[in-house]
């Protein structure tokens, strides 16, 4: 197993296909920190200038590299499924399509072996595109921009987390975001074991989470009650729930804690079963396939 | 002499097409066993059930003395493969796409074992040139080499000659009689043409529409 998972894994990582996501992901953060030290403060002002008649909001602090990560993951995130379902969507589906499946399941290793072996290299793959993201977001915009609290917005709540309680939110952060986008990986491996073309999976898995999406925010009763509990992308970005911060009873923020912890738990239930169902979807599926490609 | 392929009743539905119809035929040891039929007739079908690619709709395959499906990974280890063309990854060398098919294979591949068997199919110069600058002729030898490189006791060629110029039909033909003579591989190779068949055949098949068409002992060395 860990054999042929490092041979999947050199396979992602010497297909030029994958350098895109990284590429694209870098420029994107680049665009935004460079628009935020030129016009930062329009940015905020453009935000939270409605409140600029009741409070003194000290713009300059709050463009921070802390807050900018922020920033960055909130615009991102809900693009960077596209980006995986790129690499996932073709990890089965573009072999089949190059012809050398055939050649990959005429070998002497099990087809539930090579299944997993792709999912768990296109995990990886997720991985390194967050690290890779967290380099840039979290690390390049801490140097530019420096540390700072965090203020973010919740429906009518701002919740304000203080600089020294931030880093440990952002880990915790990148990994749910990696739970989820595991899940767009593990959504794109089962369409793409289903596939002999690369096109089909990449753009069937950008659509399901595109209508999804819509149906998880749109906010119709009648979806709430009866699909919005049910769809994966209701709870993909839980992450944000890190950085709503818990007061006490008399208002006051309470350092290292979370609003509702219980429900980023819920969030990883659901993506981590989500995972597992589709993956073993996959497996079965694969095992039953006749290769024709 | 043994039998090493033993294929029994053999069937294979798609749907309302029966691509395989109860075919039987045994491939012995030694053997340069032809498999001839035209372009639909089945012979891509059995070959990808005899590698497990295509599962039977009934009928029994067994290789090595052992049923093929449920001993496959053991079996599959002694047997290498050419299925139809020889698509292998367009971005990796032919050193890479060796080196990572030989580690498929279950061996741990040596550079010089790598470039001997490189050097077999003639394309020790291109060693590291990627697959994607390659002629069909060439890569129709790497997909030799990918097939040899774990030293199997069986090779199964489907058309092996497809798409290749006259020395390369040539160069293919005197490689499946090296192999054969000289190496002792049992071989089954597959074509349309009954003249490359008839010059490196020791036994052979014709089937037609799936079904068994014509066996006969063809010639003995």
């Amino acid at each position: 197993m860990w054999n042929l998972l490092q041979i999947e894994l050199y396979k992602i990582f010497r297909k030029p296909r994958t350098y895109i996501s990284f590429g694209a992901i870098a420029a994107f953060i680049l665009l935004i920190q460079l628009a935020l030290l030129a016009n930062g403060k329009q940015y905020l002002q453009f935000g939270l200038g409605f409140l600029d008649d009741s409070f003194d909001i000290p713009y300059d602090k709050i463009n921070n590299g802390y807050w900018i990560c922020f920033l960055v993951l909130n615009l991102l995130l809900i693009h960077v499924p596209i980006l995986v379902a790129l690499v996932a969507g073709d990890i089965v589906s573009g072999e089949a399509n190059m012809g050398t499946l055939r050649l990959l399941v005429s070998k002497p290793i099990s087809r539930t072996e090579l299944i997993l072996a792709k999912f768990f290299a296109a995990a990886f793959y997720v991985i390194v595109l967050l690290a890779w993201m967290a380099l840039f977001a979290l690390g390049l915009s801490v140097i530019l921009f420096g540390t700072g609290d965090v203020v973010v917005a919740k429906a009518m709540e701002l919740h304000q987390v203080e600089s020294a309680d931030v880093l440990w939110r952002y880990f915790a952060a990148f990994g749910f975001a990696a739970l989820a986008l595991i899940l767009v990986a593990s959504l794109s491996l089962l369409l793409s074991s289903l596939s002999d073309n690369s096109i089909g999976p990449i753009v069937a898995t950008v659509c399901i989470i595109i209508v999804c999406t819509l149906i998880s925010e749109m906010q119709i009763p009648l979806y709430d009650k009866y699909l919005r509990p049910y769809l994966f992308t209701t709870y993909m970005l839980g992450w944000k729930g890190f950085f709503y911060i818990g007061v006490d009873a008399d208002g006051q923020t309470i350092r290292g804690s979370i609003q509702n912890f219980p429900a980023i738990l819920k969030s990883i239930g659901v993506l981590i079963t989500y995972t597992i169902g589709f993956v073993t979807a996959s497996v079965l599926l694969f095992r039953k396939k006749d290769i024709l490609s | 002499m043994s039998a090493i392929i033993r294929v029994n009743n053999l069937s294979k539905q798609f749907k309302e097409i029966t691509a395989v119809d109860d075919l039987s035929f045994t491939v012995n040891e030694g053997d340069i066993y032809g498999f001839l039929g035209q372009n639909g007739a089945g012979k891509s079908t059995t070959i990808r059930m005899l590698l497990t690619l295509v599962r039977p709709t009934s009928g029994t395959i067994s290789i090595f003395g052992k049923e093929l499906f449920t001993h496959r990974t053991e079996i599959l280890k002694q047997v290498g493969a050419v299925i139809e063309k020889p698509d292998l990854y367009k971005y990796l060398s032919a050193f890479d796409n060796l080196s990572l098919f030989a580690k498929l294979s279950g061996i741990k591949p040596t550079r010089s074992l790598l470039l001997d068997q490189l050097k077999l199919v003639g394309l020790e110069e291109r060693a590291f040139s990627k697959v994607k600058t390659f002629s069909q002729g060439m890569k129709q030898r790497l997909g030799i080499a990918v097939a040899l490189v774990h030293d199997p006791k069986l090779i199964l060629l489907d058309e092996p000659t497809n798409g290749l110029d006259p020395q390369g039909i040539a160069d293919m033909r005197n490689l499946v009689l090296k192999l054969s003579r000289e190496m002792g591989k049992t071989i089954l190779v597959s074509s349309h043409l009954l003249s490359e068949i008839e010059l490196i055949a020791t036994r052979m098949l014709i089937i037609h529409k799936g079904k068994k068409w014509w066996k006969d002992m063809w010639r003995n060395y």
